[in-house]
């Protein structure tokens, strides 16, 4: 066993390191923390926000890779979780939860008829059977998550923050699911299966990762160029600012979604010629989805761009900004030490907005041919892949539905948050903080 | 004022050729005219020769800036970038890659396009207008928190669930609407009344919150605590006065993007196989046919201008505070 960094777990990393360490300043800072507090103050805020950060983990363990150094294939840390189902792919289509397949063929005795699923408890042989066995399943969950839940309680209650209902509804859903999960999982293709008979719930769970990196990175990479000559162009103004209006609009005139599209088709044309450069297939996607993410951040930062400028414009007339100029405090001084600080707020309330629209964004464009590749676990190829299955008859609606509830609850959770960021951070909202 | 607009106008020729120039440098230069010849007549089997005269016929076989076989303004005229930019600039957008005439497709496709994107932006406009208002008249009530929690959730679900629910349902399933298709003329109706419809309801959560953001803004002016203190009833405050002064931010918000709809909707058209601009853009993204894709940035980035060149003269009517300068 050998660890592979891929390019987006390292990103992936360097980030977590930096929000550890944002929050520690957070918290050394006492008006921000205050901030935070009423943040979190709201149930519905913090609810979001748990569901949010059990994504993250998904996601997180789905970031270390280990190779394998007998069979040389390279798993991540939930692969080996998931292992029982990667390891028993069917024929084809089987719905949730089923012991048998989808369609009929034919059997031993030369008749037609349903055929049992190889990843099914071995003594089920009748509908009845099957909802028993889940039902009892369920149940003795539900026992261990209540068991499991006293503790967790006990030590979280005593705190004003989750002693409300919401918040412990949250964290015992959690609780119960996963155990559900773990005792359902080695027995049961939890959402069914495909067409090609791999197991739905794991391409769901792994496309908790696309989704992630898609969102964060080009958040985040869209910010540098952003802040910097946001900045800029307000402070200077004049001759820098005529250049810096003159970039954005000009990239903001091109229709975005074209450009996008654009910069792939090309990307697409120039990997497909360097294809032997890549070691795995793994790899090669990886790196596509890295560089997604850029194409998407360099035709995304002008938005946040001209709200800093605005801003900083309305700053750097103020007092305290002509006090550091006549001290002689030198400008790059000024910019990051003075302005920067004061513009932060819309920094933060443009990542959790951002997220969650770029998460949809992804499918969209895979839809469109442009997004991740073909080989990439992510929920918009797995509704590309679905969308015909919908005029199948019988209906095959699982595929598409995972996918959407997987979505529906990142986007969700993460919209949830970022409306009371924004609530508590932007001082236009000031309603109730 | 005309003045004014003249000068606007000028302002806006060198954002063009700034557009120009990016898809110049991304369609000709990463993506050189040799890698284009190959995607067109296949990757297999194909000589120099081959792609030589692809190029020769495409007008390809050129240099890129500069031209040093030829003598005076010709070394910068007779190039790949003057041959295919100049013309852009007078909307010709010459053959596609597959020979087709882009300028009569575009003709042709507008019409679609515009009858599926002028009625679904005038019915959104109307329908987030209407229940942000109602919002705002029940602002601080329970009701209206959960209408806000309502419409983060709305826009929290994707687009494509929208699209491929709607479709399955009301076309495939009641048989209200055909599922796909268009026809020209009168009976066009049938065929755009449901990507309409699903066009409203994907956009509806983010729309209302937008436009009740607007409102919320304005009813915190002064202006309003002194109609309130006339004794005005709190509906002819709302709709008398914040409605009236609000429309200067959303027509402002609204005006730029209206030369857009123009292009169509990539996904709706699609999915409905309306033959608009849309699907066409999206069939050339497909098929790899690089002029067509070009020609649609080029007429998207000249709209979106309009788009800001309307914006600004829009205020000047809306809001006499605005002077032209």
């Amino acid at each position: 066993m050998s660890i592979v960094w891929l390019w987006t777990d390292i990103a992936l990393w360097v980030l977590t390191l930096l929000s550890i360490f944002a929050v520690y300043k957070i918290k050394k800072s006492e008006s921000l923390s205050r901030k935070w507090i009423s943040i979190f103050s709201r149930p519905i805020a913090l609810s979001s926000f748990i569901i949010f950060v059990f994504y993250i983990f998904i996601g997180l363990s789905d970031s270390i890779h280990l190779r394998d150094s007998k069979t040389s294939e390279v798993y991540s840390l939930l692969d080996f979780a998931l292992m029982p189902v990667i390891e028993s792919e069917e024929k084809t289509y089987s719905t949730p939860l089923n012991y048998q397949q989808f369609s009929k063929e034919y059997l031993d005795n030369g008749l037609r008829g349903f055929v049992n699923l190889k990843h099914t408890p071995d003594e089920i042989n009748s509908q009845s059977e099957n909802i028993q066995y889940i039902l009892t399943t369920t149940a003795w969950s539900l026992l261990v998550a209540i068991i499991l839940f006293i503790p967790i309680y006990w030590l979280v209650s005593s705190r004003p923050l989750f002693s409300n209902k919401p918040v412990l509804w949250t964290i015992f859903s959690i609780v119960f699911l996963l155990i559900w999960v773990i005792n359902t999982l080695p027995e049961y293709h939890i959402l069914g299966t495909d067409k090609a008979g791999t197991d739905v719930f794991y391409k769901a769970v792994k496309s908790i990762r696309t989704g992630m990196i898609f969102g964060l990175l080009t958040t985040l990479m869209a910010l540098p160029p952003a802040i910097i000559l946001g900045l800029m162009a307000g402070y200077y103004k004049g001759r820098v600012d005529d250049i810096i209006q003159y970039v954005y609009t000009t990239i903001n005139a091109i229709p975005g979604i074209l450009l996008i599209a654009a910069l792939v088709l090309i990307l697409q044309v120039y990997m497909d010629e360097n294809a032997q450069n890549y070691a795995s297939s793994l790899e090669r996607s990886d790196l596509k989805l890295l560089l997604l993410c850029v194409i998407l951040a360099l035709t995304s930062w002008t938005g946040l761009c001209r709200l800093i400028r605005a801003e900083t414009l309305k700053l750097s007339e103020l007092e305290y900004v002509k006090a550091a100029k006549v001290f002689g405090v030198a400008n790059l001084k000024i910019l990051f030490g003075h302005l920067m600080p004061n513009v932060m707020h819309l920094v933060l309330i443009s990542i959790v907005l951002d997220f969650s629209g770029l998460v949809l964004i992804e499918a969209i464009l895979s839809y469109i041919g442009v997004g991740v590749d073909a080989t990439t676990m992510s929920w918009g190829n797995m509704i590309n892949a679905a969308r015909l299955e919908l005029s199948a008859d019988p209906i095959v609606w699982w595929p598409l539905a995972s996918s959407f509830i997987f979505m529906f609850g990142l986007v969700l959770s993460a919209n949830l948050f970022a409306d009371r960021v924004r609530q508590v951070f932007d001082p236009k909202e000031g309603e109730d903080a | 004022m005309w003045s004014y607009i003249t000068r606007r106008i000028f302002y806006s020729i060198p954002i063009l050729i700034g557009v120009n120039f990016i898809t110049f440098v991304l369609f000709f230069i990463v993506n050189t005219p040799d890698d284009m010849a190959r995607v067109q007549l296949g990757t297999k089997y194909v000589t120099q020769a081959d792609i030589n005269s692809w190029k020769e016929q495409k007008g390809y076989n050129k240099p890129l800036f500069f031209n040093e076989s030829v003598s005076g303004m010709e070394k910068l005229t007779d190039t790949i970038f003057y041959q295919k930019s100049a013309p852009l600039f007078q909307l010709d957008f010459g053959q596609s890659d597959s020979g087709r005439n882009i300028n009569e497709d575009i003709q042709q496709r507008m019409w679609p396009s515009l009858a599926l994107a002028i009625p679904s932006f005038i019915f959104a406009l109307l329908t987030n207008i209407i229940f942000a208002v109602w919002m705002v008249m029940i602002l601080g009530s329970k009701l209206e928190r959960f209408a806000l929690v309502f419409s983060v959730a709305l826009m929290s679900i994707s687009g494509l669930f929208y699209i491929i629910l709607g479709q399955k349902i009301v076309a495939g399933l009641w048989n209200w609407f055909p599922v796909s298709g268009y026809i020209d003329g009168i009976e066009s109706w049938r065929f755009v009344t449901l990507p309409i419809i699903i066009g409203v309801i994907a956009g509806l959560g983010a729309g209302v919150r937008w436009y009740r953001s607007i409102f919320l803004e304005e009813i915190n002016k002064p202006y309003v605590n002194t109609a309130r203190a006339k004794g005005l009833s709190e509906n002819r405050v709302l709709f008398k006065h914040v409605l009236k002064n609000a429309m200067i931010p959303i027509l402002t918000g609204v005006v730029v993007v209206i030369p857009t709809l123009f292009m169509g909707s990539l996904i709706m058209e699609s999915f409905f196989s309306i033959p608009g601009l849309g699907s066409y853009t999206i069939d050339a993204i497909n098929a790899q046919d690089f002029a067509i894709v070009r020609a649609m940035v080029f007429l998207g980035s000249v709209l979106y201008i309009i788009g800001l060149l309307l914006t600004d003269i829009s205020y000047t009517f809306v809001d006499p505070r605005v002077k032209f300068k």
